[in-house]
């Protein structure tokens, strides 16, 4: 899905997983909270594939539910062919070897009880890999790799500041040799200056170790800086998916559009005329009927709050879910005003 | 740690201190005259007041409250408790070999409190809103409420004289005879252990949801650990603290509830002394055995403190 002709590594084919509410004094059901709603996308080996959208929209229920961290409602994730939903408990507790996840908050993802080298070995204890004395060995390599000092791997988390926090986060999802990573908001929580520094290590260990990126967030000017392809996400849906410079010359989606204007940009040759959206995101539990964005999109025609638009293709690698995109590959449309 | 505990250990001699005047006051508001009350079991009611003064001179009764009680305080440092004005013995010695027994009741109440209360609260939260969660938020609901020595004659009607299980009451020392030693302790533990159970399960429920959620639990997942590492090691681990308060907490009630269960079960330990003691208004036994009780409290508190240190590397003893 994404006009490349290699295999890809990950597929994910409308997948859904929505929360259940309940609601009222006798706990009744009501709507369920559909954080991602039929979404397919196609993540190739060695890429670096970013998903972007406003909080809630749903894109880091996509990371949780791909790698069975939340079980899904309906859909497939297949990594190199495999189903992951069709696997057992310890099945997917050994197809984790392959996959990994580096959380937002460098404070809580790390377990306060444990000393870095045992959160950096533990994975390769779980998996038997190696003797202890290796494992340890290993520990200290991947702490030499990310940045970090061999001699602290004795003490504890909160021992260390939130950007060293953070490498030890990568360096444990590292210790497995994964194929995989999935960076949920990985740099949202650091400071501008380590965010640079965190984004650099990334690059660099994507380089060196041939790793594939799920980047997941909400700041597009690091996602233009790490992507190859971006994903927009509007309500659980993906409503854009393009090469990332494509799709910040010349987004296909009004949403994208909007998103791209409120995007910082010192040299006033280069700014964009800042689109403010009417309304608040609708409520993922009773989603707009026809198009999700129609109620705050400037271009919105009669027939978008009837008809749900179908993700397609429009030129090759450049999807899109609107009735009438803001370009066709090259062309810029025309819009009725 | 070291200069904590010292400091720990001395904050809790002022409060020994306290507590011993508080109690050595609070005895002596009560309504009645101890002497009179010797005078009455004795059957000695023809004795002369010249004999009632020599009784009142012999327990230093007649000197000023502030004499008696720098008196006993003296005694205490000597490790002598006073002298009970009923049996004339050294209340030391009754309190040091009643003691063992109700330490030995409670020991094993929290134990198993601690032991079936943590996995049924680690069961609920990892079962939240199923029925075997209900199930067990309604059985520590009661737990919490139930009293102690109305549960106590259940058990003892149910399992002592329909069913003939155990003995309904009665002690035997685990050295003269182990098997009876546990038949009769099985009601009175049980007893005593379902207020810590209860308070144990609860919170390590309230706990667990709030640890079960925290990216380093999904990051365990990830890692690829199993399940019930990710539980035990994991999430039960970074949840103790409010638990470990919350036995800590429970032991009090135990030694309270021991006061009951003891009269109950007819168990000879220090619990069944202080009922005794305050209805004959023996002021030597109750200051000693609430004396004793205090300091038990006082230690046990400093005990789940360190136990803090040991749940959360974080935490920091100055």
């Amino acid at each position: 899905m994404n006009g490349t002709e290699n295999k890809p590594l990950v597929s994910i084919q409308h997948l859904s997983k929505f929360f259940p509410v309940k609601k009222g004094l006798f706990r009744k059901q009501g709507n369920p909270v559909k954080a991602v709603n039929d979404l397919s996308l196609d993540i190739y080996d060695g890429e670096t594939l970013a998903i972007v959208g406003e909080s809630g929209c749903g894109k880091s229920t996509v990371g949780r539910t791909m790698l069975r961290l939340l079980e899904p409602t309906a859909g497939k994730v297949l990594y190199e062919d495999k189903d992951l939903f069709a696997l057992n408990g310890e099945q997917m507790r050994q197809m984790r070897q392959h996959m990994q996840i580096i959380f937002q908050d460098p404070f809580g993802s790390l377990n306060p009880r444990l000393r870095v080298k045992d959160i950096i070995a533990e994975p390769l204890v779980a998996h038997k890999v190696g003797s202890r004395s290796e494992r340890m060995k290993r520990v200290k390599e991947l702490m030499e790799v990310v940045g970090l000092n061999a001699e602290q791997a004795d003490r504890y988390p909160h021992e260390f500041s939130g950007g060293q926090r953070q490498r030890i986060s990568i360096a444990r999802a590292l210790s497995l040799n994964p194929k995989l990573i999935v960076c949920d908001e990985a740099v949202s929580a650091l400071d501008v200056s380590i965010q640079s520094q965190v984004l650099n290590l990334l690059e660099d260990l994507q380089q060196q170790f041939g790793l594939t990126y799920l980047f997941i967030s909400h700041n597009l000017s690091v996602v233009h800086h790490l992507a190859d392809r971006v994903g927009v996400m509007y309500l659980g849906k993906l409503v854009e998916l393009s090469g990332v410079e494509e799709l910040y010359r010349r987004p296909a989606h009004p949403y994208t559009e909007a998103l791209l204007s409120a995007i910082p940009e010192p040299r006033p040759e280069h700014r964009r005329d800042r689109i403010v959206l009417q309304g608040d995101v609708p409520s993922p539990a009773n989603p707009p009927s026809g198009c999700p964005f129609h109620v705050r999109c400037p271009h919105a025609q009669p027939d978008c709050g009837q008809n749900v638009p179908e993700f397609r293709e429009i030129a090759p690698g450049r999807w899109v879910a609107c009735h009438y995109p803001l370009t066709t590959g090259s062309v810029e449309a025309v819009h009725i005003q | 740690m070291t200069t904590f505990i010292i400091r720990r250990l001395l904050e809790s001699l002022v409060t020994l201190l306290l507590v011993s005047m508080i109690i050595f006051l609070a005895i002596r508001l009560l309504p009645g005259d101890p002497i009179q009350t010797v005078i009455a079991q004795s059957d000695l009611s023809g004795m002369s007041a010249e004999k009632i003064a020599e009784l009142r001179h012999q327990y230093g009764l007649d000197k000023p409250i502030y004499l008696q009680y720098v008196d006993w305080l003296g005694g205490v440092l000597h490790g002598d408790l006073g002298t009970s004005i009923f049996t004339n013995t050294p209340v030391a010695d009754e309190i040091f070999r009643r003691l063992p027994i109700t330490f030995t009741v409670g020991i094993w109440a929290i134990l198993l409190g601690t032991v079936v209360g943590i996995p049924l609260g680690v069961i609920s939260a990892n079962r939240r809103g199923k029925k075997i969660d209900h199930l067990i938020v309604f059985l520590t609901n009661i737990g919490i409420t139930v009293p102690v020595f109305w549960l106590g004659l259940i058990l003892m009607l149910v399992f002592g004289l329909y069913l003939r299980w155990v003995p309904v009451m009665g002690y035997t020392s685990p050295f003269e005879d182990l098997v009876m030693h546990l038949r009769q302790l099985a009601m009175p533990v049980i007893c005593l252990a379902i207020y810590p159970m209860a308070a144990a399960a609860r919170q390590t429920r309230s706990s667990m949801l709030e640890v079960l959620h925290q990216d380093y639990v999904r990051t365990a997942r990830a890692k690829g650990l199993k399940e019930n590492v990710v539980i035990y090691k994991h999430a039960l681990k970074n949840g103790l603290i409010p638990v470990i308060t919350t036995i800590g907490l429970s032991i009090p009630v135990t030694v309270g509830g021991s006061t009951v269960i003891e009269t109950v079960f007819n168990i000879p330990g220090m619990g069944r002394l202080a009922v005794n003691a305050v209805q004959s208004q023996d002021y030597a036994y109750v200051q000693g055995i609430i004396l004793i009780i205090a300091l038990m409290v006082l230690l046990t508190n400093l005990l789940v403190d360190l136990a803090y240190g040991w749940a959360d590397p974080r935490i920091r003893y100055r």
